[in-house]
C-alpha cells in the first residue's frame, strides 16, 4: 500500500532517462499514488500534497537523465528520497509553524481523549501531531529511513530525530489510550 | 527499586541500538515487554494505513513546465553547437589549408546546424504560439516537438563525450527534416495569414 508501485519496466526507464515523454508519463503514472500519499502523511494539507507531487516530478524529468541506479527499486528509492526532501521543505514555511504551535498546545494539555470522550483513531492522531514528528514518524517507521538520513534531509541531529520518534510515540500511546505506560 | 524502559529506549531496542541494562530489563519485565509490543503493533497499523489518492491528475503541469524547460535548453543548445561547430570548422581549415574533402563530415554538420536555424527564424517569424490550431494538427506539431526534443537530448549527450561526426551529422540531418515539417505545418496553418 504506501511502498511505491514498481509497474514500470527497466525500457521505460531507459526511455525515460533518453528524455521520451511517454516514459516519462509512465513513470508518473506509476509512482504518482505512493508520492502523494508520502507527501499527504508529511504535509496534512491536500493542496500542499499536490504541490509536493507536482514539484518532485518536474524534479524526477528534470534529473532522471543523471540518474545512475539500476532497475525499478533504485528508481523508487531516488523519486522517494525527492518527494521527502520536497515536503520537509515545505513544512518548514510559515504557515506550518503556526498550525504546529496550535497543535503543540493540543498535545501538551493535562486532559486526555479518554477523558473528554474521545479515543482517537491513529489516522487522527498521526494528524494531530506536530509537523516535524509526524515526519520523522513517518519517514522512520513506514518509509523506512534511518535517523541519519531524517537528520541529513532536515538538517537537524541524529539525536533530533531519535528524540522526535520517541515523544511521537509516546503522544500518540496516550491519544489512542492504550492504558498506563510502564 | 525496578525502573522501566522509557519510550526513547523501547523505540532504541526496536532499531537494534539501545543499552545493555534496557535490554536487559526488557527481557526480564512483563510491563515493558508489553509496551513493547504496543509499540510494534501501532508502527504495524502506521504502515497498514491506506495510500492517498491525489484529487487532480499533475501531469498536464508537470509536462508543461518541463517542456518549457526544454525549449530554454535548446534554445542554449543551438547557439552553443553553432559557435562549437564553426570554431571546430575553422581550426579544421585552418590546419588542413583548403583541403577539406567536400564530403566532409564536419562541414555537411555546419551547413545542417544553419539550415536549422534558418528553419528556426522561419518558425519565429511564423510565431506558432499566435493562433489556434485543430486538435488534428496539434496532434501533428506535439509529435514532430517530441521527435526534435528526442535529437536535441541525444545532442546535448553527445555533446558531454567524445563526439562521432557521422552520428551528429545524421543526428543533425534528422532534425532539419523535422523542423522543415513543423514550419511546413505551421506555415499551412497561417497561410491565410501572411499570405501564401
Amino acid at each position: 500500500m504506501n511502498g511505491l508501485s514498481v509497474a514500470i519496466d527497466e525500457v521505460a526507464i531507459q526511455r525515460a532517462k533518453l528524455g521520451d515523454s511517454r516514459a516519462l508519463e509512465q513513470v508518473y503514472r506509476a509512482y504518482q499514488s505512493s508520492v502523494y500519499t508520502l507527501a499527504r502523511r508529511i504535509c496534512r494539507v491536500p493542496e500542499d500534497a499536490e504541490e509536493v507531487l507536482q514539484d518532485t516530478f518536474v524534479e524526477v524529468c528534470r534529473s532522471i537523465g543523471k540518474f545512475r541506479g539500476e532497475g525499478p527499486g533504485s528508481l523508487t528509492a531516488w523519486i522517494k528520497r525527492i518527494a521527502a526532501s520536497k515536503a520537509l521543505m515545505l513544512i518548514r514555511r510559515e504557515k506550518y509553524r503556526e498550525t504546529d504551535e496550535f497543535n503543540e498546545d493540543l498535545g501538551a494539555g493535562s486532559t486526555s481523549p479518554a477523558q473528554v470522550g474521545l479515543r482517537m483513531d491513529l489516522e487522527a492522531a498521526l494528524e494531530r501531531l506536530p509537523r516535524r514528528s509526524r515526519a520523522v514518524v513517518w519517514l522512520h517507521d513506514v518509509e523506512g529511513y534511518t535517523h541519519e538520513d531524517i537528520a541529513d534531509m532536515m538538517g537537524k541531529t541524529v539525536s533530533f530525530s531519535k528524540s522526535q520518534l520517541a515523544r511521537a510515540h509516546a503522544r500518540l500511546r496516550g491519544w489512542l489510550g492504550e492504558g498506563e505506560q510502564c | 527499586m525496578l525502573i522501566h524502559c522509557t519510550m526513547e529506549e523501547l523505540v532504541s531496542i526496536r532499531d537494534g541500538e539501545g543499552s545493555a541494562a534496557a535490554r536487559q530489563h526488557l527481557d526480564a519485565c512483563d510491563a515493558c515487554m508489553e509496551e513493547m509490543e504496543r509499540l510494534h503493533q501501532r508502527i504495524a497499523h502506521l504502515k497498514a494505513l491506506p495510500a492517498f489518492e491525489a484529487p487532480r491528475d499533475r501531469w498536464p503541469e508537470v509536462e508543461r513546465v518541463v517542456r518549457g524547460d526544454r525549449r530554454k535548453r535548446y534554445a542554449r543548445l543551438i547557439g552553443w553547437s553553432s559557435l562549437a561547430a564553426a570554431a571546430s570548422i575553422a581550426l579544421l581549415v585552418g590546419l588542413r589549408g583548403f583541403s577539406v574533402a567536400a564530403d566532409d563530415p564536419s562541414k555537411e554538420v555546419a551547413q545542417l546546424i544553419e539550415e536549422s536555424q534558418h528553419l528556426e527564424s522561419m518558425l519565429r517569424a511564423i510565431k506558432p504560439s499566435s493562433r489556434v490550431m485543430n486538435g488534428r494538427m496539434a496532434s501533428a506539431v506535439v509529435q514532430l516537438e517530441d521527435g526534435i526534443e528526442l535529437i536535441d537530448e541525444t545532442l546535448e549527450e553527445l555533446s558531454r563525450r567524445r563526439r562521432n561526426a557521422v552520428e551528429l551529422e545524421q543526428l543533425w540531418r534528422q532534425r532539419v527534416q523535422l523542423m522543415d515539417a513543423l514550419v511546413t505545418t505551421h506555415a499551412a496553418r497561417t497561410a491565410s495569414y501572411v499570405g501564401f
